[in-house]
């Protein structure tokens, strides 16, 4: 109940799909999606492959109440070996794939190794085959999704598809399914693209079962009324995520100009109410729009000014398409300095359409830009382009030559960590294990940077919650706690396969109460943080075995020693040193951040023993 | 008299600008008393004065001033 | 009084909550592919429309069976498969301009709305009233509002 129990395996090498029984005592111990991925990836490969080769495992991954009435079920996991960090990559989407996946009857799929030719996988219900997608390769997104579903006649398929991008080998290349709804981060697209594999195609019409359907539609109604209560989600609806913007440009933690600064003169320009208004006739945001199965709906839906340079005489890019969320809009504008707002939303539509991150993509630029400044990086190698903080045209124009892998783009495609190292300037890069900061300045949200610092996936801002924390107190004092204690909730809230956005209503209990009218056994608040802990400590165990250590625990010299210009962190760096050895004890890790042979046998996981483990 | 309101994020919402931005308390008021007058006190996690900060334990012995500027920030949710 | 489903495009965002509340009233399972109510999505997302039966009073289904196993349930007005007597010919697929009944392959007889006997679950779950069960009479009253205050408008 709750789980489909079928795995599907996809073998690139051998061009063979079979299936096999969800092994149900790690769904136990690993819920779904991110946790059970983890574990699948775990027992089939070695973490210290290189990532872009066939050796690496990529997992596609579906969560025990994905595709039933609990709210905001359709969210999928893709689970692999990251290119950009060669740490464990776990990038999580909405949209529809995710339910259609499980409704085709599989709990998980399992890629391995490399088609000798491009292909795309097609599943309906139990039959899945690999179909030649030569004439796919080198199609966008939003063509590649057209294209399949016209050929199978089938508007109702559900494509996740990979662009140029993911072709190519940009580092930080996404999975994009229903045409605006990414795995987002850590180059998982790349790692398809490395596989040969264009797209999966899903249709399902088989049924997911619940344990105790009659309780179960009365729990959900209950916790769907606290959602509808929460004032939190009641913002979600209205402004998307976008109304953080102006919190974080108050308290002087909104990165601006590769986090030189922390306050962005343009922010009204790019901000939830500027999206709203009308100018020259056209406003930016039309409506907002859910995702599978989700009661918030915090998705936006935008459309270009036809006068807009960007679009100017280009039919195509006047459509009504996904629009900013607060992370593309800090990407795209405060920290590259544009404010131009239907640039910003040009570059957003870059990414759907060819398959890119936005946050590691905006900051590459970022730093691209400051090398420019620093006359490493002149015009001759820019194709013409000013790369000057605040040239919108910089930023409109690099999205799309990135996107399609040409002129500067093929540099912009290496992520900041490799741009500045071949430019002689690592300190520019704003990341952690490679991976781009998303739009919280970690001087200002100090237990922000312990999780950046300590995050499995590199830095990222949704694998904790400390901002109620950091928001009281610029310093590193009593961040560790919460930050490790977020980690975990967090990690079981992905891997039942729902929305993080969900905490802002509901707690592990909510879930606990949801899961137990759903799935065999009993499920208690308690049962689900272990599963999170046990989740976390397999990723970090993942990343040592991949040759990872403490020394990649940390943050770049910018926010460990060039204090926050202004704001409520002006004077103050991140305290790090501070953080990072309260949150190793509290983690029962050695000092050298090794889990514990204590702490691996009581979350079960005595098996993934580093050597060293004290 | 008459105070300024400056919501911030979600805590948008819940007051017009226009009655966020003539927002009246008694004289003598403090910060504490105001925001306990506020049926979303309990999302307000930053409170500022005319830019400068002000500490939860200080709240109480901060006495308002005619055309204060009061901020109030929300704790925010990843995204 | 007689009632009816009126759906409000506008308010939809897409959610699909009324296609898992469908199914699971029907077969007992969450899956949309056996959903009676469907919603479609245009235009890159922009436009999300739920559509189902509207309960036709002459509806061509019912006129169409050639072993009537299509009635009127008396209390909802929801003309009603009976599936005991369905034989799965599919004449009535044909039949419908809307396309709203559809063959169900799991159970070889064909699926429509009925009114979930009077409590229309999509309409109870959906979480913006896109979808509302109200008055048949004045499915058009909201309309005729409008018009009139168009009109009002005009002067």
């Amino acid at each position: 109940m709750g789980w489909q129990q079928k795995v599907l395996r996809v073998d690139l090498n051998a061009g063979t799909c079979t299936t096999e029984p969800l092994n149900m005592e790690w769904a136990a111990q690993y819920i779904g999606t991110r946790g059970l991925a983890t574990r699948y990836l775990m027992e089939n490969m070695d973490p210290a492959v290189d990532a872009l080769s066939p050796e690496n495992v990529l997992i596609f991954a579906t969560g025990p109440l994905g595709g039933t009435l609990t709210s905001t079920s359709g969210r999928y996991a893709v689970v692999t070996k990251g290119p950009l960090t060669g740490a464990i990559a776990c990038s999580n989407s909405g949209g529809k794939f995710g339910a259609e996946l499980k409704f085709s009857g599989y709990d998980l799929m399992i890629v391995t190794g490399k088609s000798e030719r491009p292909v795309y996988l097609l599943i309906e219900d139990d039959e899945a085959k690999l179909i030649n997608a030569e004439d796919l390769w080198g199609r966008t997104v939003w063509d590649t999704e057209e294209t399949i579903k016209a050929r199978h006649h089938s508007e109702d398929m559900k494509v996740a598809s990979i662009g140029v991008a993911g072709e190519r080998g940009v580092y930080y290349a996404c999975i994009v399914n229903d045409l605006h709804r990414a795995a987002g981060r850590s180059g998982v697209g790349a790692v398809m693209g490395s596989k040969n594999l264009k797209a999966v195609a899903a249709r399902g019409s088989r049924g997911i079962r619940v344990k105790d359907p009659l309780r179960f539609m009365k729990v959900v109604e209950e916790k769907n009324q606290k959602l509808v209560d929460d004032p939190g989600r009641r913002s979600l609806t209205k402004s998307g995520t976008l109304s953080m913007m102006n919190v974080m440009q108050e308290f002087g933690g909104l990165p601006t100009n590769n986090f030189r600064d922390v306050q962005f003169d343009g922010v009204a320009k790019v901000n939830h109410k500027a999206v709203r208004e009308k100018r020259h006739g056209h406003r930016n945001l039309l409506t907002n729009k859910a995702c599978f199965g989700c009661t918030i709906a915090c998705g936006r839906i935008a459309h270009i000014d036809k006068n807009h340079f960007s679009v100017v005489n280009r039919k195509e890019y006047w459509h009504a398409s996904g629009g900013l969320e607060y992370e593309t809009a800090f990407a795209f504008g405060p920290v590259v300095g544009v404010d131009d707002l239907d640039a910003l939303t040009f570059a957003g539509y870059m990414m759907n359409e060819h398959g890119m991150d936005p946050i590691s993509f905006g900051v590459t630029l970022a730093a691209a830009m400051e090398l420019y400044e620093l006359g490493v990086i002149t015009r001759e190698q820019t194709d013409g382009i000013d790369l000057r903080f605040g040239n919108a045209e910089a930023l409109t124009v690099m999205s799309e030559k990135t996107g399609k892998y040409e002129g500067f783009g093929r540099e912009l495609a290496l992520g900041s960590k490799r741009l500045c190292e071949k430019y002689g300037h690592p300190e520019l890069a704003m990341v952690v294990k490679g991976q781009e900061f998303a739009g919280y300045d970690s001087r200002a949200l100090q237990g922000m940077g312990l999780g950046y610092a300590t995050g499995n996936r590199g830095a990222c801002h949704l694998r904790h919650d400390t901002f109620a924390e950091d928001m009281e107190d610029v310093s590193g004092k009593g961040k560790a706690q919460p930050c490790k204690d977020s980690q975990d909730n967090v990690a079981a809230i992905d891997s039942v396969g729902i929305c993080l956005f969900t905490a802002s209503a509901w707690d592990l209990g909510d879930l606990a109460d949801q899961m137990d009218a759903a799935c065999e056994g009993t499920w208690t608040a308690e049962r689900l943080r272990e599963a999170g802990e046990r989740i976390w400590n397999l990723e970090r165990l993942f990343n040592m075995k991949a040759g990872l250590t403490a020394a990649d625990d940390t943050l770049p010299p910018r926010m460990l020693k060039d204090p926050a210009p202004t704001g409520m962190a002006k004077g103050k760096v991140n305290e790090l040193d501070v953080m990072l050895p309260e949150y190793y004890a509290l983690r029962e890790w050695s000092v050298d951040g090794v889990p514990t042979r204590a702490l691996l046998q009581r979350l079960d996981l005595e098996a993934f023993a580093l050597a060293d483990s004290a | 008299m008459r105070i300024q309101l400056d919501l911030k994020g979600e805590l948008e919402d819940e007051l017009s600008e226009t009655i966020a931005s003539n927002f009246t308390v008694a004289e003598g008021v403090t910060l504490e008393d105001m925001l306990k007058k506020l049926p979303f006190v309990d999302r307000v996690v930053l409170t500022s004065v005319n830019g400068t900060v002000i500490a939860r334990s200080d709240r109480a012995s901060l006495v308002l001033n005619e055309s204060d500027k009061v901020t109030l920030l929300p704790a925010i949710k990843g995204g | 009084m007689f009632r009816s489903l009126h759906i409000d495009p506008a308010k939809c965002t897409g959610c699909l909550q009324c296609e898992l509340a469908c199914s699971l009233e029907h077969t007992g399972e969450f899956n949309p592919a056996r959903s009676r109510i469907r919603v479609f999505e245009f235009e890159h997302g922009l436009r999300n429309i739920p559509y189902t039966c509207t309960q036709c009073d002459e509806a061509w289904c019912l006129h169409a069976c050639p072993v009537g196993a299509i009635g009127v349930d008396t209390l909802s007005g929801a003309k009603d498969v009976s599936a005991a007597v369905c034989v799965g010919c599919k004449v009535c697929v044909g039949a419908c301009p809307f396309g709203t009944i559809n063959f169900n392959p799991d159970s070889g007889k064909v699926d429509k709305c009925d009114l979930c006997g009077g409590d229309p679950k999509c309409a109870e779950v959906c979480p913006t009233d896109a979808i509302i069960y109200g008055d048949a009479d004045w499915s058009g009253l909201d309309k005729m509002r409008q018009s009139a205050a168009m009109s009002l408008m005009g002067r």
